[in-house]
């Protein structure tokens, strides 16, 4: 088996009262993509925000490869080589889109310092993601299917390690969802590390080697596509709260 | 490049002009370029990285005293240059770290503050003359065209350092990063960007330019006192003059500081009673029709759609 590239140890994050990501341990190994998911709260975008140092963790430890990045700053920890995508798109309004893209291979782990060199290279991610015919656009005007690729686009731009993404298919039809899952596995095979937020079972099913399962804050369950979805609390806390609610309004 | 061909030509014109002027039109094309140099410096940090920094004339005041100070102890007028840039990125440095934690309005009104607080420290220090202000000594020439001239393209030159800035500042990596710190603070550190050395280097810019500017006005006018320099109504005049000619562009302030300058010379002699309302309903106006500046209306070709959207986007 490969290396370890993330780790993470008694992971905790409270708001207040509310204990959002309880005591989480997990390990993601180099070159996999690793699906996290749980129910609507579940505690999966405080946890993201947490790896890429968006908020500071309540307790525990997180690891990129042997460098501790807990408590390190978000712009540190994204020039090492973990980048994200955000479930809200945030795209940088004002801009084109190759100028969004751009600003990803400024400050990325890539490190293009000249105008033309961040252009160039914008150039290629656009074309990668399909956004090729947009590229002299105003972000602006961009629909959502086409900003969350103005996300995957912005963060790969950084040439990360290690990518995060919560939530790049939520919203999108199913073609759309069909191409990003292309996407992804085509980042995968380069050599990057994938860790995938998803709502939509079949997209993490089908991409992740392993997953997790969130529930309330706590890992419920951890192993392959299968066996996540043979095991019974996950059955019973995510799969069978949808099923039923399916049911229900069926 | 073409873009910069028309504004050659303009400095052209501002270069070879002051001998065809009257005192009363060179007082005026001074004032005019001064306020676009402090527009242009406003733009770095209010434009550019979107933080309104309503107390920006603070390093204008800075700029006027450090200068002041320094020629009544028998410097001359360039050597103070330096201690005045020194005195302001200090500040802005210093004053930056706390302050350009705060967001929006709260930095808004903090960075207004902090200027209150600098003028009424001014306001009783002995060696900067307290409330009573300070004189400096006059600028010798031949006759006083010559003089006037002189601070002119002093003005000037600073003018043209802080639009050379910014056109670097357009195509280069930190203004990138200035720019989507303007949009999302959380989504530029995502990105990588160190946020806080950013927004501390644009105030630091900022503050040059600004403080530069007035080292040059305290030498000019040669009588200064903190009332003056320290007037917060001149933060808001660099404000409007970016906001109707274009934030963060390069020649958005400019064209506003003409507009304005021009617009309130012509109000103040038509209208000498109702000047002020008349003033502020042309800039409610330009704000709320075109919201981008005059500058967005030049490059993009004047259309009655586009005006009528542009009232729809800017009703809540
Ligand atoms: N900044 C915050 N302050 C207070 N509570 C928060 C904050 N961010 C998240 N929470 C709470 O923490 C819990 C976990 O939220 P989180 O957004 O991580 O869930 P999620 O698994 O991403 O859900 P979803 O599938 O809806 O995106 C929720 O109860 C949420 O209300
Ligand atoms: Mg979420």
């Amino acid at each position: 088996m490969s290396e370890v590239i993330l780790k993470g140890r008694g992971v905790t994050k409270k708001f207040g009262g509310l204990v959002a990501v309880n005591s989480v341990d997990f390990d993601v190994y180099e070159g996999e993509i690793f699906g996290i998911i749980g129910p609507n709260g579940a505690g999966k975008t405080t946890l993201m925000n947490l790896i890429v140092g968006l908020l500071p963790l309540s307790d525990g430890e997180i690891y990129f490869r042997n460098v501790r990045i807990s408590g390190k700053k978000p712009y540190y920890i994204a020039r090492l080589g973990i980048a994200r995508t955000f479930q809200i798109v945030k795209p940088f309004k004002g801009m084109t889109v190759l100028e969004n893209i751009m600003v990803g291979a400024f400050f990325g782990h890539g490190n293009y310092t000249s105008y033309k060199e961040a252009y160039e290279r914008a150039e290629e991610i656009a074309n990668l993601v399909g956004l090729w015919e947009k590229r002299d656009e105003l972000v602006d005007h961009l629909n959502l299917a086409q900003l969350k690729r103005i996300e995957l686009a912005r963060a790969l731009a950084l040439e990360p390690e290690v990518l995060l993404l919560d939530e790049v298919m939520a919203g999108l039809n199913p073609t759309e969802m069909e191409k990003i899952m292309d996407l992804v596995r085509d980042i995968n095979k380069k050599g990057v590390t994938v860790i995938m937020i998803e709502h939509i079972m079949k997209a993490v099913m089908g991409l992740s080697s392993r997953m997790m399962v969130l529930h309330f804050g706590t890992k419920i369950a951890e192993g392959t596509p299968e066996e996540i979805s043979q095991n019974e609390d996950v059955i019973k806390a995510y799969l069978g709260e949808r099923y039923s609610k399916r049911r229900k309004s069926a | 490049m073409k873009k910069h061909i028309i504004p050659l030509i303009f400095l052209v014109i501002l270069i070879i002009i002051p001998p065809f002027l009257s005192g009363y039109m060179l007082r005026i094309l001074t004032a005019v370029v001064m306020f676009a140099t402090l527009t242009e410096a406003i733009n770095i940090i209010a434009g550019y990285a979107g933080y309104p920094a309503f107390g920006n004339v603070v390093f204008f005041g800075m700029g006027a005293y450090v200068t002041a100070i320094l020629m009544n102890h028998g410097f001359g007028f360039y050597l103070t240059l330096i201690p005045s840039i020194v005195t302001a990125v200090l500040f802005a440095v210093v004053i930056g770290f706390p302050v350009l934690r705060l967001r929006g309005h709260y930095f808004a009104i903090a960075s207004l503050g902090v200027n209150v607080a600098v003028m009424e420290i001014v306001n009783n220090l002995k060696i900067a003359g307290a409330a009573e202000g300070l004189t400096l000594p006059l600028k010798k020439g031949a006759n006083p065209h010559v003089v006037y001239t002189y601070f002119y393209y002093l003005f000037l030159v600073v003018l043209v350092l802080s639009v050379i800035f910014t056109i670097w500042l357009e195509k280069n990596r930190f203004g990138f990063g200035l720019r989507a710190i303007r949009v999302d603070e959380d989504g530029a550190l995502a990105m990588g960007i160190n946020t806080p050395l950013y927004k501390t280097l644009a105030w630091s810019y900022s503050a040059v330019f600004t403080a530069l500017v007035g080292s040059i006005y305290a030498y000019w006018i040669s009588y200064i006192d903190p009332e003056t320099v320290f007037d917060p109504i001149i933060s808001v005049k660099m404000f409007v003059m970016m906001l109707i000619g274009g934030a963060s562009t390069v020649y958005g302030p400019l064209i506003g500081a003409v507009l304005l300058e021009l617009i309130a010379e012509v109000v103040w002699s038509k209208f000498v009673n109702i000047h002020g309302i008349v003033l502020g309903a042309i800039i409610i106006l330009t704000v709320i029709l075109i919201p981008k500046g005059f500058l967005d209306l030049f490059t993009g070709g004047f259309s009655w759609r586009r005006l009528v959207q542009n009232i729809k986007e800017n009703m809540i």
